[in-house]
């Protein structure tokens, strides 16, 4: 699937869980493709990790998501769980500010994946790759360790 | 040139719902668009997600688009059900 002559890179998974095709998100926006391609996780703990070396370019103020840029230009929009931007930050917390760079595997913020349940969210958290048109992937769907495994080789197109 | 003024209504702002599907129904027309916040020199091109999200616009904020561009009838059309519906 991917000439040799060009690098290929890695993602890890930014929690812990199960991986899942973007299509199967409960959730048209995400499942579409209207963002961009990508993968998503449900996770079953709480913490997020930089899935790859990244300068964090925004966080939304209610801490339910982040946009991450990887050297090569590969932007990744996380979001934690499907209208979670609906608890206002609740449940939410934040170790990391923006425009800070991060290794791959750092903890960037935690979720409390019970309040989430409680509240009657799904906690489906996709990753989204804004700009993957010029890219290529191979997606891994599998069971997860934040920060150890590897979820997505990718290269350019 | 087509403009459009508009105060925001949705109640979380525009966050990746809203902000993607305005991406993923403009991104296709000729015109260009730009979107931002009236009276500010943040205008930002509608037809990139993270740019629109990046905005962080809230509710009750005033913005402004501009379309301009050969297919400008359309695309005001398209952008005036969007912000409607989900702005």
């Amino acid at each position: 699937m991917f000439d040799l002559f060009k690098k290929t890179k890695k993602i890890i998974s930014p929690m812990s869980g199960r991986t899942i095709p973007i299509e199967e998100v409960n959730d048209e926006v995400f499942s579409q493709k209207m963002l961009g391609t990508g993968i998503a996780i449900i996770p079953n703990e709480g913490k997020l990790c930089a899935p790859f070396d990244a300068e964090v370019v925004q966080i939304f103020e209610t801490r339910h998501s982040y946009i991450l840029r990887a050297d090569d230009g590969l932007e990744a929009l996380i979001h934690i769980g499907i209208n979670t931007v609906e608890l206002a930050g609740e449940g939410f917390e934040s170790y990391v500010k923006e425009h800070q760079k991060v290794n791959a595997g750092e903890v960037l913020g935690t979720v409390n994946l019970d309040l989430l349940k409680k509240k009657g969210y799904c906690e489906q958290s996709p990753i989204i790759f804004v700009n993957g048109d010029t890219f290529k992937f191979d997606f891994k769907y599998l069971d997860v360790k934040a920060g150890k495994t590897l979820i997505v080789n990718y290269c350019r197109k | 040139m087509i403009e459009i003024e508009y105060k925001i209504k949705n109640e979380n702002g525009i966050h990746a719902r809203p902000a993607g599907v305005l991406v993923d129904s403009v991104k296709n027309f000729e015109s260009d668009i730009k979107l931002g916040r009236m009276n500010d020199f943040d205008y930002v091109n509608a037809k990139k997600l993270l740019a629109v999200m990046g905005l962080n616009l809230k509710k009750g904020e005033k913005i402004k688009i501009t379309i301009d561009g050969s297919d400008e009838k359309e695309a005001n059309f398209v952008v005036e059900k969007i912000l409607k519906e989900r702005f």
